[in-house]
């Protein structure tokens, strides 16, 4: 691994600043001392000249002894001064030098802990200055990817995805997606792609930018994760969920087709024929689970194919409208619409957002009593447009609503009133209208009603094409 | 009620589901001809030339998709309309099937036997035009 270094070394550490000004210290300390003692014996000597020439005599024994002595005097004074300050000066400087080799056997330490944590992570991880030079990687980025990490100084991210990454299984989409991130390294960026070295494995790649401690703009962290085994035992699921599918609708089918045909038997007793009416509602119940839990693991699996097509989605709902016409008139609700016609056609796939509408269009009606009132509107809100339902059903309880979108949640009011239902439904709208580029949400109070709501993007044809072709060559990398 | 007797060929490897097809198919004045495996039903589609071909896509021997392929190819039987009655639901199997030519894709578990009657008069009438 490549030494971590601080691309910002300006200023230093603190620890070498403040040695520095200690020495600066004991510099000025002696200085000062030494202007003080030369000036003293400067004055005396002055001092012994002016006896002399007041006295006009020639320097008699006694004056020479007097000088002598302050001479020598001053001399030990001076030397002793220095000794000490020489002593206290010397004991300065080692712990100093101590202090120094300590922090920088510490900042070894600490560099050299790093480094092995950073080797020893599962993930490959790589800092990426913003022009694309790579500054430091570990091994396991090296073993991921096949390149000697220690090459690192003389790497640039553009290397790697010429030479390494040009091996990776659709190598365009490989190379535009880090082309993006080089062109905008401050954005959370991630991907996935699937490389043939050595062996076929599916790496996950985010990108995330890097900032020192002002806040500064280091580049970016890339990190690169093996999750061949993952993607392998979503394929599995995936492929058992479609399997299993398939052998619970043949008999499924059995039961309802030769139930269907027991219905219409001429000599059929009215008390046989309710019989035979229960076992096909739990049939139909049945199927619906089934099919339900199908687009669950497709949808969560990615594999949902969206087809947009410009819809009007007054005409879808009047469309599902009509579909619930029985229901409807069952319960004697009273069901208004407005604003279909006059709302903007929306780029989208009519066969999902039908499935939304179903959902939400026939849990108002199942979740409003006799007699009830529900109001569809559409509305453009600022670039989307949004499609709300109200009713004054039975609401939703306050301590299930953080929980309503998940899967298998079901309120125990709705259980009381509805037996039926698979708790998939509100999970399967938000996917879908998620899926879609749009928001879902709702309000609601117990005993007086809900307005659940979605959103879509009301954006251009060429956009949502592109995005749309994106997310399937995503799917394709995936494989 | 106008009756022409149309010879329909019906691929279904389940008992129970071949029945349950042919019961109500022959109810509706239907000739049904049935088939439990790909090689019956592409030996069938040539000596009985069906007006119409009921094709499930798990099947032994010779799979759906194969069949569909090889009625297609065949200048004897390329013009026969075959409807897929499987319980492959995915958007790739529906694709693939009218890709090779099939008219419709249906799911069985999601299907009634009315509307089954209603779609292959459909097929038929549409044919006759």
């Amino acid at each position: 691994m490549q030494a971590l270094k601080q691309p910002d070394s300006g200023g230093g550490h603190p620890g070498v600043a403040v040695a520095r000004s200690k020495w600066r210290r004991i510099f000025y300390l002696l200085t000062a001392f030494n202007i003080v003692t030369v000036s003293g014996a400067l004055y005396l000597t002055y001092q012994v000249l002016t006896l002399y020439r007041q006295e006009e005599l020639a320097p008699t024994a006694g004056a020479i002894e007097k000088s002598g002595y302050l001479v020598a005097a001053l001399a030990v004074f001076t030397i002793c001064g220095v000794m000490v300050y020489g002593y206290n000066l010397r004991k300065k400087i080692d712990a100093d030098e101590r202090e120094k080799e300590k922090y920088f056997r510490a900042l070894i330490e600490t560099e050299g802990r790093l480094k092995n944590i950073l080797d020893s992570t599962y993930d490959g991880v790589m800092l990426v200055a913003p022009g694309g030079k790579i500054e430091v990687a570990n091994e396991r980025a090296g073993e991921l990817l096949a390149f000697d990490p220690r090459a690192v100084p003389r790497l640039g991210l553009a290397d790697l995805l010429a030479g390494q990454f040009s091996a990776a299984v659709d190598y365009h989409r490989v190379l535009s997606e880090f082309q993006a991130l080089l062109k905008h390294p401050e954005q959370e960026q991630e991907g996935e792609f699937e490389i043939g070295t050595p062996g076929l494995r599916t790496l996950h790649w985010a990108g995330r930018p890097a900032k020192g401690p002002g806040g500064e703009f280091w580049g970016f962290t890339l990190t690169f994760r093996d999750v061949t085994k993952e993607r392998q035992v979503d394929r599995m699921k995936t492929e058992f969920v479609s399997f299993a599918t398939h052998q619970l609708r043949t008999p499924l089918a059995g039961i309802k087709w030769l139930l269907e045909l027991a219905a219409e038997a001429p000599d059929l007793s009215e008390e046989m024929g309710s019989y035979i009416q229960d076992a096909r509602a739990s049939t139909e119940r049945l199927i619906a689970l089934v099919n339900d839990l199908l687009d669950v693991s497709r949808l969560e699996s990615g594999r949902i194919q969206v087809e947009p097509q410009e819809i009007r989605l007054g005409e879808l709902t009047r469309e599902v409208i009509e579909e619930l016409s029985l229901l409807i008139q069952e319960k004697g609700h009273e069901l208004s619409t407005s604003g279909g016609s006059e709302s903007p056609p929306v780029l989208t796939d009519p066969k999902l957002l039908r499935e939304v509408l179903v959902n939400l269009i026939s849990n108002a009606i199942k979740y409003t009593p006799q007699g009830g009132k529900i109001s569809i509107r559409m509305a453009r809100q600022d670039a989307s447009l949004r499609w709300e339902i109200q009713d004054n059903g039975i609401g939703i309880p306050k301590e299930i609503q953080q929980r309503l979108f998940e899967k298998f949640v079901r309120a125990e009011n709705a259980q009381t009133l509805e037996t039926e239902g698979t708790g998939l439904g509100l999970y399967l709208a938000r996917a879908l209208i998620e899926r879609l580029g749009g928001g879902i949400g709702f309000e609601s109070q117990e005993g007086k009603g809900s307005r659940f709501y979605f959103t879509l993007p009301l954006e251009k044809l060429a956009e949502r094409r592109d995005y749309e072709k994106n997310h399937r060559a995503n799917l394709a990398g995936r494989g | 009620m106008k009756k022409t007797i149309a010879r329909i060929l019906l691929v279904e490897d389940d008992r129970i589901l071949r029945r349950a097809v042919e019961t109500t198919l022959r109810r509706h004045g239907f000739n049904v001809v049935a088939a439990d495996d790909g090689e019956k039903a592409l030996r069938l589609a040539k000596t009985e030339v069906p007006r119409l071909v009921l094709l499930d896509l798990i099947i032994p021997k010779v799979q759906g998709f194969e069949v569909l392929r090889r009625l297609k190819q065949n200048p004897k039987t390329a013009s026969i309309p075959v409807l897929i009655l499987s319980n492959l639901g995915q958007e790739s199997d529906v694709k693939q099937a009218m890709d090779l030519g099939a008219v419709d894709y249906l799911v069985k578990a999601n299907l009634s036997l009315d509307q089954l009657v209603k779609k292959v008069g459909e097929l038929l009438k549409g044919g006759e035009d």
